[in-house]
């Protein structure tokens, strides 16, 4: 990890210092990078970090090269760490990579790793550069499934006409053992995740832009399937798994305001077949096997001045839509029942300190703990330390170029 | 009935909801700016007059090439009152917020780098009048010479 963090500041050195020399509006090879560092306190519960004590392991960092190689064609990658609590550590990873053909506006092509576009702001998590907020909504936007579900390594086609821009993608997952997948995973099932063998997955979304002045609305759907190596109690298991994740979304600018709303499903089979013994048929977990997880939000930006904005959101998370009260979870995984639900009331100040320097604040109302990891709060005795109302403050400066 | 809890919870967000709102409105700052501007682009550009919502999707990214298969070239004059009047009438979004939506495209790899902005017409109208597909704006008070002008409907 320091290794990884002394490349990073030497790479990130350089470039700044190199920036300053490039022309950066040049259609030649074109360098922009980002870096943030963020600090996190909550009063209960510890979230995705040690944010009890407070902590500043919180930070990302991004650097892109990219080139036009004719009116059509263009190339690209961009090389991204992150670091929050277990999850990320700093390692470099490629964040997109992908060649882009547009052969007409309506009709283009781009092979590589691709974001995925699943609702509005998914494709953009990675920077918070163009948005009021420090956490996305993470009843849409969950950070423990942010690894899983930000990219594809594949083909996809795009285009936009009449108004109507789509992608249609096909790839493979990019789940990892160490992920906030697998964590959350492990969080829930008591289990530790020997691999992944992620399948095709196809995502699909569209959205219509001003059909009056201001209005944005738009969908997205993905299937996804994937296989897992499991161990359970010292035994070995396996899961068979499948998704299907959707969302419908709407947003309106009107004047210095910024509506948005959106509002998504993300339905989960998981079975998993524990091996009791070698030559004994495998038995099927009784629980795990099918989740309908329900997430929404609403949110109002307002712009007061070129350097200054405010956001406020509400977001409410089920993960089973069919049990909200999480009287199953209580039942199979002795959970408390706001374990299963993630209720968030969320208020915003953005400054751009200049057109590279971002500020923000954050505080957040929450009930309920589904989105952070019970792992992260157990107590010396060994028990579940987890609170059901908690507050989170979190700040975060960002410089881009 | 309604849980106490989930009560409280939505009466926090209204409340939040009403100081936003009333602190928002008393530090707003109108645009006082309302000076015409003037559409140009390059002879090769084919097109003699435009929408203002195709110039939004050109001016978002939305639109990349023109229908003669030709790269949209886009240039900004960085002039600030001109620029300012441009965003809010055209696009809708104040300098920063443009600035950083550009900058969120270059991110996600939907633009290979943030459009040319040149603080001076008369190095945007050269700039333009050389280079292939370029379109860009200046002040209708501006004297224009050998450039091509593209009407508004």
């Amino acid at each position: 990890m320091k290794k990884n963090r002394m490349i990073i500041n030497v790479v990130f050195s350089i470039l700044f210092i190199y920036s300053a020399e490039v022309d950066a509006y040049s259609s030649d090879t074109v360098i922009n990078g980002f870096i943030t560092q963020g600090y996190m306190k909550t009063d209960e519960n510890n979230f995705l970090t040690d944010t009890e004590e407070g902590s500043f392991e919180f930070n990302e960092m991004g650097i892109k090269f990219s080139s036009a190689i004719s009116n059509n064609l263009s190339i690209g990658i961009q090389f991204f760490a992150r670091d929050i609590g277990d999850l990320g550590n700093d390692d470099i990873t490629v964040d997109w990579a992908f060649a882009d053909y547009l052969f007409y506006n309506w009709a283009g092509i781009r092979i590589g790793k691709i974001k995925i576009p699943h609702g509005f702001y998914n494709e953009s998590r990675d920077n918070g550069i163009a948005r009021t907020f420090i956490f996305l909504p993470q009843s849409v936007y969950s950070d423990p499934w942010r690894d899983s579900l930000l990219t594809i390594k594949g083909a996809g086609f795009y285009g936009y006409l009449y108004g109507l821009s789509y992608q249609l993608q096909i790839g493979i997952m990019d789940a990892q053992t160490d992920g906030g997948l697998a964590k959350k995973f492990n969080d829930i099932t008591k289990s530790s995740i020997e691999s992944i063998q992620p399948e095709t997955a196809i995502i699909f979304s569209l959205q219509s832009t001003d059909l009056i002045d201001g209005l944005k609305i738009g969908g997205s759907v993905s299937k996804w399937d994937w296989k897992m190596d499991l161990t359970i109690q010292d035994m070995p298991a396996k899961s068979d798994d499948e998704a299907l994740l959707w969302a419908i979304s709407i947003e309106y600018a009107k004047n210095a305001f910024l509506f948005s709303a959106e509002y998504s499903i993300f339905d989960v089979e998981t079975p998993i077949d524990l091996y009791v013994s070698p030559t004994a048929a495998p038995y099927r977990l009784p629980y795990a096997t099918n989740n309908v997880m329900e997430g929404y939000y609403g949110s109002i930006s307002y712009r007061m001045t070129d350097w200054f904005e405010i956001g406020v959101y509400h977001s409410i998370f089920y993960s089973n839509k069919k049990d909200r009260s999480g009287k199953d979870n209580v039942k199979y995984y002795n959970w408390k029942d706001y374990y299963s639900w993630s209720k968030d009331t969320c208020l915003t100040f953005r400054f751009d300190l200049n057109q590279n320097w971002i500020f923000k604040l954050e505080g957040h109302y929450n009930d309920g703990f589904y989105n952070g990891y019970i792992t992260d709060n157990i107590d010396k005795d060994g028990n579940e330390d987890v609170e059901q109302y908690w507050y989170l403050f979190a700040a975060k400066l960002m410089y881009a170029f | 009935m309604v849980p106490i809890n989930e009560m409280k919870s939505k009466c926090r967000f209204a409340i939040i909801l009403g100081v936003t709102l009333a602190i928002g409105n008393f530090f707003r700052v109108p645009y006082a700016f309302s000076e015409p501007i003037v559409f140009i682009a390059n002879d090769s550009v084919p097109m003699d007059s435009i929408t203002r919502k195709e110039l939004k999707d050109i001016y978002t990214g939305k639109t990349k090439l023109w229908g003669n298969g030709d790269k949209i070239v886009l240039t900004f004059l960085k002039q600030t009152d001109v620029y300012a009047y441009f965003l809010r009438n055209y696009v809708n979004k104040t300098p920063t917020q443009f600035v950083n939506y550009w900058r969120n495209m270059v991110f996600m790899g939907k633009a290979t780098f943030i459009p040319k902005s040149i603080k001076e017409e008369d190095k945007l109208m050269e700039y333009i009048s050389s280079t292939k597909g370029a379109i860009g704006y200046i002040s209708s008070n501006k004297l224009i010479k050998g450039i091509k002008v593209i009407a508004v409907k």
